[in-house]
């Protein structure tokens, strides 16, 4: 089935994608530069020319061209208006051409380059994409894929499952804390997970404070392999944060809205944790404005991060989109129960996207967590939600059906359909090396990165928060 | 619910003369089966059944004209303070009226929004069919579009402004109908 | 000579009547509307002329317009689409009192106007659409409780109606974007399986023959449209894709409805058509039996020029008495109509 947009549909579902185009209906109220020639006193005059652009009279009676005012994507993540299709305006901030003049303008040491240096991370679901589109085995698409990045010009190129682990240990340990809550506050559990930023969007905009407090508060691994890259790298390349371009290899679009999400922008220092997401359909694009066939790229090494990340490549072990619940079944089950876990088997129920595992003491269930994929699972899970209805007690959910694998930015064959690639991406999955959290290797990564930190900033630099969108009630920009 | 109130007037005038009894019965030799395009207000032609006499039907035609013009100048336009008729977003040639099977009238308003780009249109369009069910009890069909040439989503916005049930449901957004209200509410 | 006498005349909801239907035994109407009403009514057994008086008021279960009602097949669940955004499922409960119908569920998850609900032949499925311009399936489950078993996204506007197939479980959907989607299950999952493109403006309704081979469409563009399923490896010669039936329109009637056309019913018991149109009028056609089945004639039988005082927003066919036809409208009222051919 063709997808026209590489958001998940949950996205397209709310809202995001109308199809009246978004410089008339915006009701996002632009600053403009001309702020000052409005005058308490008279009023303005705008002309229209014929070409369709707006000019003011200035008090000499000539006109002057206006601005037109741009539209960010977070200002339309921000705001309960449309949310457009249009995704030159939704994602010109993080276009690929945009990556690409960027590195063209590092390599000239242009003097107008916004950033001086640029670091990548690959997430494993894209090198699984371009393993199965080209029929190669995924260690040898991961280095292609790092290849490619270094052409470029970029200085680094890591593994973003390298970061996972602090993810994962962070959501354990969220997790057995509002587990031992629940007594005492109702919204700790079911604990929802928010790596999916198809979901968190879904959530904020048409579930709002009912639902975010049970949202887990632990940033995604994209989030915190920026904050931490951010951190750390910026002394060993000789840069500054904000001069040095992090970019991540992601499945779908919806990594984009999240990196563009205000709470992960500092202003002291006109910094975001991320800078760019690119995804394989634009990689795909990337490659053809160079002319280069991904066949053709050498292969190149993974750089690790002050020798904090293996060399030997290993994802989380559980689903294809991290691991969540599975580990989080696991550490519970170990911290609560003092339970080791061998083998944990998650149980589909109604449809493959809708899995459940448990774990039992003397005969009666005391853990439950769910792997939820897809709008309609998730649909389900809310409205039981919503009727007090008991449900689990942690939830991995991602917006796509068969989750990251299948994202809504991975490259899709015409003949391939939808549910036979979801399986082929499954199995390569299911034939990477899975690993369970290292504690050695998160300890190092926390000591590099973390030694110093207070509590608080661990908490700050790990958690992050979520925010209900109001509806909008001003009826001149009410859709019907 | 003004929709509901002006069917109740409607309903309550019942006791006007019922529809002259036609035959339902059409022989088959009269039907058009073949593809023959109708007229209608995309092509600026009318269906009608002339049973009424043309000279009756020319001064009806002519007093719901000035009724309705005079009802759409004095809705206010939902941005600005002015009126349509200030705006010149309905002028004189704005409504065009012709009969319509037996004692029905279509009514016809080309309305020019004020840039090519407002955003607005549609809202305005709300507006006069929220006026225009509100307060012409005459048995009429009403088709509301921007004039030609003046709008750079002319089509969308017909298409949205006519379809009664977008309406319908749009009346009762509550902030929607308090804007709608404000705007065709004459001070006294 | 055929003709379509008015029955009787039923006032009652306040304000615009959206939508009518049968139970499947035909013993009862149900209409809901701008009241925010859903009404019940059947034959007074009482009186002499047979008039149809209203027996039951379904209230308080939503808070706008109440656009779209459906009767399950069994008869005890009645399905209300609103534009509320919500759908409500009423049950009939039996006790001293009589027959009394409770809202018992509420389906949430549309982000606005519920234009249409639809109950599968079969029972098991329910299915929705929006103005957010995607189809939901339900799953009825044992316990009452209604599952979401698929969002469908194939429409890029507003869905304005959806139908099932008489025997099958395949969904036919009708959009503001001109098209006709149809859907069906495969492996867990529903999937569109065609797209039927053709009108020009809003697909207002649509409705399956008997045999579900055949469908008719109305349109905001005046006409009347006939699509026939043909099946992958048929002997005509009409091509099919992915091994699925291709569905192909093989009559277009224009010239007859001078506004747009807003409800189309199919007899399954006599094959006639009914279309309920802006200008007011209702109008019976037929396939002429002597036509091409791959090129068929409409043939019109009768034109009630003023059915309604307003527009005629449905009508429906009796699933059981031949040729009874109940029709509302923006005048506030039902009409019972019988067929003489």
């Amino acid at each position: 089935m063709a997808t026209s947009s590489r958001f998940s549909s949950v996205i397209q579902l709310t809202d995001l994608d109308d199809f009246i185009t978004p410089s008339q209906e915006c009701i996002k109220p632009a600053k403009t530069q001309n702020a000052r020639q409005i005058t308490s006193s008279g009023s303005a005059k705008i002309q229209i020319g014929d070409d369709g652009t707006y000019s003011q009279l200035n008090k000499e009676g000539t006109p002057e061209k206006l601005q037109k005012a741009q539209i960010t994507l977070n200002d339309c993540l921000a705001c309960s208006g449309c949310i457009t299709s249009a995704e030159s305006v939704l994602i010109g901030q993080q276009n690929h051409m945009e990556f690409l003049k960027l590195c063209k303008d590092i390599q000239l040491s242009s003097p107008s380059r916004t950033f001086d240096k640029v670091v990548v991370g690959l997430s494993c679901q894209p090198i699984l994409s371009f393993a199965n589109k080209f029929q190669i085995p995924p260690e040898d698409a991961r280095a292609k894929l790092s290849a490619l990045f270094r052409q470029l010009g970029a200085v680094k190129v890591f593994d973003v499952e390298s970061f996972s682990d602090l993810c994962l240990v962070e959501c354990g340990q969220d997790f057995v804390h509002r587990y031992r809550e629940q007594s005492t506050n109702s919204t700790s559990i079911p604990v929802l997970a928010s790596a999916c930023p198809g979901w968190i969007c879904y959530a904020e905009k048409t579930h709002g404070n009912w639902i975010l407090p049970h949202l887990s508060e632990v940033k995604s691994p994209q989030q915190i392999a920026g904050v931490l890259v951010k951190d750390v790298l910026p002394n060993e390349l000789q840069t500054s944060a904000s001069r040095l371009a992090v970019v991540m290899i992601m499945p779908c679009f919806d990594k984009k809205l999240e990196a563009s999400r205000s709470d992960f922008f500092h202003e002291d220092q006109q910094s975001k944790d991320v800078d760019f997401v690119i995804t394989p359909v634009e990689i795909e694009q990337i490659l053809e404005e160079l002319a280069i066939e991904f066949v053709d790229l050498g292969s190149s090494q993974i750089d690790s991060l002050n020798g904090v990340a293996d060399t030997a490549w290993s994802v989380p072990s559980g689903s294809g989109s991290g691991g969540y619940a599975e580990h989080v079944l696991r550490f519970a089950a170990k911290e609560l129960y003092g339970m080791t876990l061998e083998d944990v088997r998650f149980q589909p129920l109604k449809n493959s996207d809708i899995r459940e595992a448990f774990v039992e003491k003397d005969g009666e269930q005391v853990l439950s967590v769910a792997i939820v994929n897809g709008f309609r699972n998730i649909q389900n899970l809310v409205q039981k939600m919503k009727r007090k209805k008991r449900t689990y007690d942690y939830v991995e959910i991602m917006a796509c059906p068969s989750g990251c694998l299948n994202g809504g930015a991975q490259l899709r064959t015409e003949s391939t359909e939808t549910k036979a690639l979801a399986a082929n991406m499954e199995a390569l999955h299911s034939k990477l090396e899975h690993r369970q959290i290292d504690e050695v290797r998160v300890n190092k990564l926390n000591h590099v990165w973390l030694g110093k930190a207070s509590p608080e900033e661990h908490l700050n630099k790990l958690r992050t928060s979520y925010h209900a969108v109001q509806k909008s009630t001003n009826a001149l920009t009410v859709k019907w | 619910m003004f929709l509901t109130s002006f069917l109740k007037k409607i309903s309550s005038s019942e006791n006007k003369p019922q529809p002259k009894k036609v035959d339902n019965v059409i022989s088959e030799d009269d039907v058009p089966i073949s593809s023959v395009n109708l007229p209608s207000w995309k092509d600026g032609t009318v269906w009608s059944t002339p049973l009424r006499s043309q000279q009756d039907v020319n001064s009806e035609c002519r007093e719901i004209k000035e009724t309705i013009t005079d009802l759409l100048r004095m809705v206010k336009d939902p941005e600005k303070p002015n009126t349509l008729a200030d705006l010149q977003v309905i002028t004189d040639e704005s409504v065009q009226v012709q009969p319509f099977e037996g004692d029905g009238y279509l009514v016809r308003i080309d309305f020019n929004p004020t840039v090519p780009h407002c955003s607005l249109a549609s809202l305005i369009g709300l507006c006069i069919r929220g006026k225009i069910q509100k307060n012409v009890l005459e048995r009429i069909k009403l088709d509301i579009v921007i004039a030609e040439g003046k709008h750079s989503t002319e089509e969308e916005i017909n298409k949205q402004i006519n379809d009664k049930e977008r309406v319908a449901a749009a009346l009762e957004n509550p902030n929607l109908k308090e804007l709608v209200d404000s705007c065709i509410t004459e001070e006294e | 000579m055929a003709r379509l006498d008015e029955v009787c005349k039923l006032p009652g909801h306040q304000g615009i009547v959206w939508n009518v239907g049968w139970n499947q035994e035909g013993t009862i109407l149900v209409s809901c509307g701008e009241d925010k009403t859903v009404r019940l009514w059947a034959r007074n057994i009482n009186s002499e002329n047979n008039l149809w008086v209203c027996h039951s008021i379904l209230s308080d279960g939503h808070q706008r317009t109440i656009r779209s009602v459906s009767f399950s097949p069994c008869n005890k669940l009645i399905a209300s689409a609103s534009f509320d955004g919500t759908v409500c499922i009423w049950e009939k409960k039996t006790s001293m009192k009589g027959n009394q119908y409770e809202c018992t569920a509420t389906l949430e998850g549309h982000e606005n106007e519920v234009k249409c609900v639809a109950w599968s032949a079969s029972g098991s499925f329910l299915a929705t659409c929006s103005r957010d311009k995607s189809v939901w399936i339900w799953e009825v489950g044992e316990d009452g409780d209604f599952e979401c078993a698929a969002v469908l996204s194939a429409h890029t506007q507003d869905v304005k109606k959806v139908i099932w197939h008489p025997h099958q479980d395949i969904l036919a959907s009708a959009s503001y974007d001109n098209t006709v989607r149809l859907f069906c299950e495969e492996d867990d999952d529903w999937v569109c399986f065609g797209t039927l493109k053709s009108h020009d403006s809003t697909v207002w309704s649509l409705a399956f023959d008997s045999s579900g081979k055949n469908l008719a469409t109305c349109s905001d563009d005046r006409t009347i449209k006939i699509w026939k399923e043909y099946l992958p490896g048929n002997e005509f010669g009409i091509a099919t894709s992915d091994n699925t039936p291709t569905w192909k329109c093989v009559c277009t009637l224009s010239g007859v409805h001078p506004r747009a056309i807003y409800d189309i019913s199919w007899c399954h018991q006599t094959g006639l058509i009914a279309t309920a149109s802006g200008d007011d009028a209702i109008r019976i056609f037929r396939i002429d039996p002597e036509s091409d089945p791959h090129a068929p004639t409409l043939e019109q039988l009768v034109t009630v020029p003023r059915a309604h005082e307003q527009d005629v927003n449905s009508v429906a066919w009796n699933p059981v008495i031949p040729g009874l036809l109940a029709s509302c409208s923006d005048d506030m009222h039902l009409k019972v109509w019988q067929y003489k051919g």
